[in-house]
């Protein structure tokens, strides 16, 4: 009331001026604000001249991108000319948030990144995950799927463990949420936590690493919007190419011939489908064709708002996203849409209020809205599909009209969905919805402690999520009919009818979540002299709760609730040498009472060495910080297993105990252990060290951070699958029984260099580590190889090659193999034990794991004038995985299924007569299973490595001059493309996906244009 | 740098170039009539009824409709033509091969003929084909009725085909818990043939002056007669039990000299004998299996007959002794007993998959070299495939597996294009000289005969 009634009675003035920088040049575009009055504002033309019109004894406040903001009281001058001081941006300054709050970079003794949050947006993925490779050192990720809404695996510094989960903790504004709800442009900073002692507040929750976001929140001054738009045009990266139905049919022939067996098509049928002279029973259909768009298109937009003044601000955003799959829709259908999309909306809206002078209170509401549609059968099924069908498989359609499927002769109605053609899976079997909606509630109040004593600081936060996701699938699917392979003598096709019409069904489903989180923080700082001290205590908990399809176990719909204390002690000297001690006590009531709470300690220190007296004076370093730290966390996620120290009870199945005489059934069902307990149940334990060093030299010409990590996991929670017989027992208990141990490497590399009036930034990335398996609970085995110990979690396992044999001579001088005859040209193996006898004890650790052990990024910025360019590759390696499946195991499931790819029909292959190196690429042709060529080997291994341009922005901002006259502040056009060149040596399917078989939706080729515009 | 930037220009070229890709939409070319119309070349060259044919030459046009071939004088049917190629399929009794081709307009009116050079090589053979029931493309919508050959639906259950010895024109067939047919070939027409039993195993003949009818009832009970008379006199419309309780009989068979009735048990698993004329019945010999269908085929000369052990996979034979007038412990003659499998050769390197029906029939080729002039031809019913099996004990497919596969539904070449499904049943027709096949899968009476 009181600053109404002010500004009813104030004076209006016109208030004129000039703003300049320190070369006293003109700056325009200032956004000049009226402190505490919003809406009242005014920008600065191209002489940076302004006028605006205020009440007076007011304080206008003038801020500019890269200059330092101004405050200037107006009392009864009518002209203000201000001079801004352009901001010293140095690394020294910059601000990495941490567990406990944002702090200086200068004084972080733990192995910390802070993301550039631009370098995420030019994604023009629905989901930030799928950004974070090789931008983000210490992030390793995998997409394995490029259907619309899909999201990345990711996982932080290195896989660790081989339990129930080894994602990583992701905090949004402080507490556990999706990151892939988010949109990106709402984030104001993104870290992620990496060793013990920037963890160990999370304790049994933090082994896996530890990702902060925190949204943007409103800013004094007056009205800032934010409005982006762009589109973008998808093309699949890499779409297997199969060989034509002639081809496919020479080398069925081929395949028969060469194990001595009748060809598939005799030679006249040869020539009719040469010629295409039966379209009915030799089609030729290029099902990727028939099936899937040239390109997609899609399109992205967002809106944000925020201001306000001194006692309130404001930050709101709505953003709406949608993908567009790729598959082919039947102009008919006008009811509905049968094509893959997603559809993602979210808002956001927080308010800052200063209820007093010394409290900050919070609220936030956000929300995100998430819709996928697919055709009735599922991406997964047309996938399988389109790999399965050749070019000769069935048409279309026949050409009375019937609509084909491929008879596989089981009529089981569930079993045979990719057995339909691709187009039908596309087309005719209706189409599923699926949404998830989420809100979430924060409210978080602040308040400063000073009058108690000076740094003394209290934090109350409170959330409240409630997420749910439903789904409807319609489904159905025509009358389908396969003709015999032979005419009857009159030349007519015989049909037979696979399936009868389904006409539409529809089933629904859902699942939802609620979520509570509760924490309270006190912080204390405090500087005397040179010694700076601080302390926090923090206390949290969380509840989460299953609301939809929990069925009738009672144990379901029990909340899975988490309750922490944390602390923090630090004290640093001069800003020269650093001590820190973290740690959390925290509890999961998944547990035995005796083993619910643990204490997670971990203790760090840095040494700035350029802050040394003696390093200062020589000018050029401006950061050499060496930090090391060593601590405990642990990881309680043990999949969807509750209460393991409870044993489960079941009736006894039909037969129970027999109380009847010999060879006559009087059975009594009883009670019986469905499993036993398992009360010394807990967490694992990773006890990580880490040792890095940050930098900056030459004025942050060059700058980065190196990492070296180790990490022992402890206590791997699995069931133990060899205890012995005598142990009575009719299922297995678990118990914490594994041990791996990890290490590794990450580090960044920026180098920034300004040329006349270009302005270069050389960036660079990577991560690598590497895991060994210490203990897990496997059979015993007379070849140590054998044995998971030792190796890699997940290693990939096979015997090796020795090329392919060359005749007789050699496979009667080999070792024996006993998989199946062997003729020349098929896969001869190494004999690891020397027993003259491949087998399964011949099986070692080959290649590496199919999800990299190196990630890495590479990239420059240039700007020039308003036009700026930045170029980024990402590549990954140590990447192996084997390759099988219908398309490269040819002809391994006969006639109806499996297709040839073009890479192969064309590759070096052994051919008998024609080419009969031992050492080609792929085996002598097999028609039906081959046991001994179609086995996990090297032969089959491939190098999954890749390197490619991931994104290339181009952006033009219009000149300031020009967009000012619109009352605008800054006009942005850009061209980004994602995934334009790809670099592998693997060239059957694009490499990330990591699939065996290539039966997944390729990854997209995307280009987008868009514009940006702050006013 | 500048090289990287070049690169990933070339490749947004690349990229844009790719995507201006339009759908080409292939247009043959249509008959021109101021050309020619030629035939340059055919394939194969030689062939029978039902075979592809390929024919090359040029301005043959893009109409099937258009377009007409005749090999022989007969029509053949047209199923694909591109300017240069036409694909049909030979039609029955295209003796002279000689191959024309005719370009019609749209009115059925004649614009161009040419005829082939060469002559195609028709060549007459052994076939498959469908002789009566309907194949329903829709299993669903079958139909089980009484009507003449064009329309008398679908017969399920195929259990076991015989010709009436002394009125060739009628043929019967059992089918298990279904009703059984008699197929009339006087009126072309097919009627139930009633018995008022619920599951009938087989039908055989007596071999006295009436050649009455003997009908068997393959229940489970101890205390029923299992086989019964069905005289010529009433029409076969009067049956008498022969009283002796029999359970589970599969096969019965009579010896062509001298007239007894041998018949196997299923649960007992033996075989025995009766007599009619003293009523005397008593056991030959056990069945090394019980609990086992076992199917019995008479040699014509009495002197030996084959036991079809249906779910053990291998056929035995028992040799007749005329001194005793009963038959002598059995030995196996081919497949390996209880091992089912595919596969030809010889006696038991041979592997059968629940062989049933069988039949002796004379082959010309053994007349020279005299002993046993007969081979025994019969239905491999879960290798979906007719089988022969010589004297020698050599096994080999006669028919069906067409193209490599195993069950189905298609007629043509026995070896090459015909399929069967579960064959059960097979019969000889020696006035009409070819085979009836009880095609048990597909509800079908299927035949094979020499083309005339």
């Amino acid at each position: 009331m009181l600053g109404i009634s002010f500004t009813i009675q104030a004076q209006e003035v016109i208030v004129k001026g000039t703003v300049t920088d320190e070369k006293k040049l003109p700056i325009p575009g200032v956004s000049i604000s009226v402190s505490n009055l919003p809406g009242l504002g005014a920008i600065t033309d191209g002489e940076g001249k302004f006028s605006i019109k205020m009440p007076a004894y007011q304080t206008l406040v003038f801020s500019y991108v890269g200059y330092e903001k101004k405050e200037v009281l107006v009392k009864e001058q009518r002209v203000v000319n201000v001079i801004l001081k352009e901001s010293d941006a140095s690394v020294l300054n910059e601000v990495v948030v941490t567990a406990t709050g944002a702090e200086k970079k200068i004084a972080i003794t733990g192995a910390i990144t802070t993301v550039n949050v631009d370098q995420l947006k030019s994604n023009p993925s629905t989901s930030m995950a799928d950004a974070l490779a090789g931008v983000v050192p210490g992030i390793q990720a995998m997409q394995t799927s490029g259907r619309p809404g899909s999201i990345s695996e990711f996982w932080v510094r290195s896989i660790s463990t081989f339990g129930a989960s080894n994602a990583a903790l992701v905090l949004i504004d402080g507490f556990e949420r999706d990151m892939n709800e988010i949109n990106v442009e709402d984030v104001e900073s993104f870290s992620v936590l990496k060793d013990a002692s920037a963890t160990a507040m999370y304790g049994s929750r933090g082994a896996n690493g530890v990702i902060l976001i925190k949204t943007k929140r409103g800013k004094e001054g007056k009205v800032n919007i934010n409005a982006k738009v762009e589109g973008f045009y998808n093309t699949l990266t890499k779409l297997p190419q199969f060989v034509d139905g002639y081809t496919y049919a020479s080398m069925a022939n081929e395949a028969k011939i060469v194990r001595n067996q009748e060809p598939l098509f005799s030679r006249s049928e040869l020539e009719i489908l040469r010629l295409g002279l039966d379209p009915d029973l030799f089609p030729n259909v290029n099902w990727m064709d028939v099936v899937l768009r040239d390109a997609a298109k899609s399109q992205r937009s967002m809106l944000n708002l925020s201001g306000g003044g001194k006692t309130a601000r404001y930050y709101l955003s709505g953003s709406y996203q949608n993908q567009q799959g790729m598959y082919k829709v039947d102009d008919a259908l006008k009811d509905y849409n049968t094509n893959a999309s997603f559809n993602k909306y979210t808002y956001r809206l927080s308010v800052d209020m200063d209820i007093t002078k010394t409290t900050l209170l919070t609220v936030g509401v956000s929300g995100s809205l998430r819709k996928q549609n697919d055709p009735g059968v599922g991406s997964d099924a047309i996938w399988t599909a389109l790999m399965g069908y050749n070019a000769i498989t069935s048409p279309m359609r026949y050409s009375d009209g019937k609509i084909p499927a491929s008879d596989d002769g089981d009529t089981n109605p569930d079993n045979d969905m990719d057995r339909f053609n691709p187009w039908v899976q596309g087309t005719m079997t209706g189409y599923n919805e699926s949404w998830s909606n989420n809100i979430q509630t924060t409210l978080n109040l602040n308040q400063s402690l000073d009058f108690i004593t000076r740094g003394l600081r209290f934090i109350g936060r409170f959330g409240y999520d409630t997420y749910n996701n439903n789904y409807i699938k319609r489904y159905k699917f025509p009358e389908l009919w396969s003709a015999n392979r032979y005419r009857n003598t009159a030349g007519e096709l015989v049909f037979k009818r696979i399936k009868e019409e389904q006409k539409m069904t529809q089933s629904a489903g859902s699942d939802g979540n609620k979520n509570e989180f509760f924490e309270w923080e006190t912080h204390y700082n405090r500087n005397i002299a040179s010694h700076n001290f601080g302390a926090v205590i923090k206390y949290s908990q969380a509840s989460r709760v299953f609301t939809q399809n929990i069925g009738t176990d009672l144990k379901n719909a029990i909340a899975r609730r988490n309750q922490g204390l944390a602390g923090r002690v630090n004290y640093n000297w001069n800003s020269r040498y650093y001590v820190d001690f973290n740690f959390g006590y925290t509890g999961s009531e998944n547990f035995h009472k005796d083993y619910r709470f643990g204490f997670f300690p971990a203790i760090s220190g840095a040494w700035n060495v350029g802050e040394e007296p003696l390093v200062k004076k020589l000018g050029w370093v401006d950061m050499f910080k060496i930090r090391y730290s060593y601590g405990k966390t642990g990881n309680d996620n043990l999949g969807n297993i509750r209460f393991p120290y409870l044993y489960s009870l079941e009736q006894m199945a039909a037969g129970g105990y027999n109380f009847g005489d010999f060879d006559s059934s009087n059975p009594w069902t009883g009670i019986r252990y469905s499993s036993v307990a398992s009360p010394n149940v807990t967490w694992e334990v990773a006890t990580k060290q880490d040792l890095g060093i940050d930098y900056a030299l030459f004025h942050d010409k060059i700058s980065g951070a190196v990492d070296y990590f180790r990490e022992r996991r402890d206590g791997i929670y699995m069931s133990r699958n060899f205890l012995p017989g005598f142990v009575g027992l009719e299922n297995n208990p678990s118990a914490n029984v594994g041990k791996v141990k990890a290490h590794g490497f990450d580090g960044s590399f920026t180098f920034k260099q300004k040329l006349n009036n270009v302005d270069f930034t050389l960036r660079g990335n990577a991560t690598y580590s590497k895991n060994e398996i210490i203990e897990r609970d496997e059979e015993n085995t007379i070849y140590s190889y054998k044995l998971q110990e030792g190796h890699r979690v997940d290693q990939a396992r096979g015997l090796i090659d020795l090329g392919l044999f060359t005749d007789y001579n050699d496979i009667r001088n080999s070792p024996r193999q006993s998989f199946g005859e062997v003729m020349p040209g098929d896969i001869k193996y190494k004999d690891i034990n020397g027993d003259g006898m491949i087998d399964d004890n011949d099986i070692v650790a080959i290649g590496a794991t199919t999800r990299p052990n190196f990630t890495y990024g590479f990239g420059i910025s240039t700007s020039w004038k308003g036009l700026d360019i930045n170029v980024h590759f990402q590549g990954v390696g140590k990447s192996t995985y084997f390759i099988n499946g219908s398309s490269v195991y040819m002809f391994s499931l006969g006639q109806n299924w499996g297709n040839i790819l073009n890479d192969i029909a064309d590759s070096n292959r052994w051919t008998l007569g024609v080419n009969e190196d031992p050492n080609a690429d792929y085996p002598r042709l097999t028609y039906g299973p081959n046991a001994n060529n179609y086995r996990a080997s090297t032969f089959w291994l491939r190098d999954g490595s890749y390197l490619r341009l991931k994104t290339l922005d181009i952006g033009y901002s219009l000149p300031k001059t020009l967009v000012n006259r619109a009352h605008l502040n800054n006009v942005r056009f850009f061209l980004i493309g994602t995934n334009l060149l790809t670099f592998s040596k693997f060239k059957l399917w694009y490499p990330e996906l990591g699939s065996s078989t290539g039966k997944v939706y390729p990854l997209s080729k995307t280009l987008s244009l868009g514009v940006s515009v702050n006013l | 740098m500048r090289w990287q930037i070049r690169w990933i220009l070339l490749g947004l070229i690349a990229l844009s170039l790719t995507q201006c890709k339009h759908e080409k939409l292939q247009q043959e070319d249509a008959y021109d009539p101021s050309k020619e119309v030629l035939i340059t070349d055919f394939y194969p060259k030689q062939g029978g009824v039902g075979n592809n044919l390929v024919i090359y030459g040029s301005n043959f046009g893009n109409d099937v409709s258009k377009i007409k071939v005749s090999i022989g004088g007969k029509v053949a049917k047209v199923i694909g033509v591109k300017n240069n190629s036409i694909y049909c399929v030979i039609p029955e009794e295209a003796y002279d091969g000689d191959i024309k081709v005719t370009l019609l307009d749209g009115n059925n009116q004649q614009l161009a003929q040419v005829i082939s050079k060469e002559v195609f090589a028709y060549a007459r053979k052994l076939l498959v084909s469908t002789f009566l029931g309907k194949y329903y493309q829709v299993a669903s919508n079958f139909e089980e009725k009484e009507g003449p050959f064009n329309d008398c639906g679908a017969f399920k259950g195929i259990t076991w085909l015989t010709l009436d010895p002394k009125n060739p024109n009628r043929l019967y067939f059992s089918a298990d818990v279904n009703s059984c047919r008699l197929i009339d070939f006087d009126k072309k027409y097919v009627s139930y043939f009633r018995t008022d039993l619920d599951r009938v195993s087989i039908i055989n003949w007596r071999i006295d002056g009436n050649q009455d009818m003997i009908v068997s009832h393959n229940h489970s009970s101890d205390t029923k007669y299992g086989n019964y008379i069905f005289s010529r006199e009433s029409n076969f419309l009067q049956k008498k039990a022969i009283e002796v309780y029999a359970r589970g009989v599969n096969g019965t068979m009579i010896h062509p000299q001298n007239g007894e009735l041998y018949y196997s048990r299923f649960r007992a698993g033996d075989i025995r004998r009766y007599d009619f004329n003293t009523k005397e019945d008593k056991p030959v010999f056990s069945n090394p299996y019980s609990a086992v269908a076992v199917y019995m085929v008479m040699h014509p000369s009495g002197d030996y007959a084959y036991l079809v052990e249906y779910d053990k996979h291998f056929i035995m034979r028992t040799d007749y002794d005329r001194a005793t007038k009963t038959f002598k412990i059995p030995y196996t003659i081919c497949g390996a007993a209880g091992t089912a499998g595919y596969a030809d050769g010889i006696g038991t390197n041979a592997r059968l998959n629940s062989p049933v029906q069988g039949v002796f029939v004379e082959n010309p080729d053994y007349e020279a070299a005299g002993g046993d002039q007969y081979d025994f031809y019969f239905c491999d019913k879960a290798n979906h495939a007719i089988r022969t099996l010589t004297p020698q004990g050599r096994v080999s497919t006669f028919a069906g597996r067409g193209n490599n596969g195993t069950s189905g539904y298609a007629d043509g070449d026995l070896r090459t294009e015909a399929r069967f499904n579960n064959p059960q049943a097979i019969t000889y027709d020696e006035t009409r000289k070819c085979f009836y096949i009880g095609d048990t899968g597909n509800w079908l009476i299927r035949k094979i005969a020499k083309e005339e």
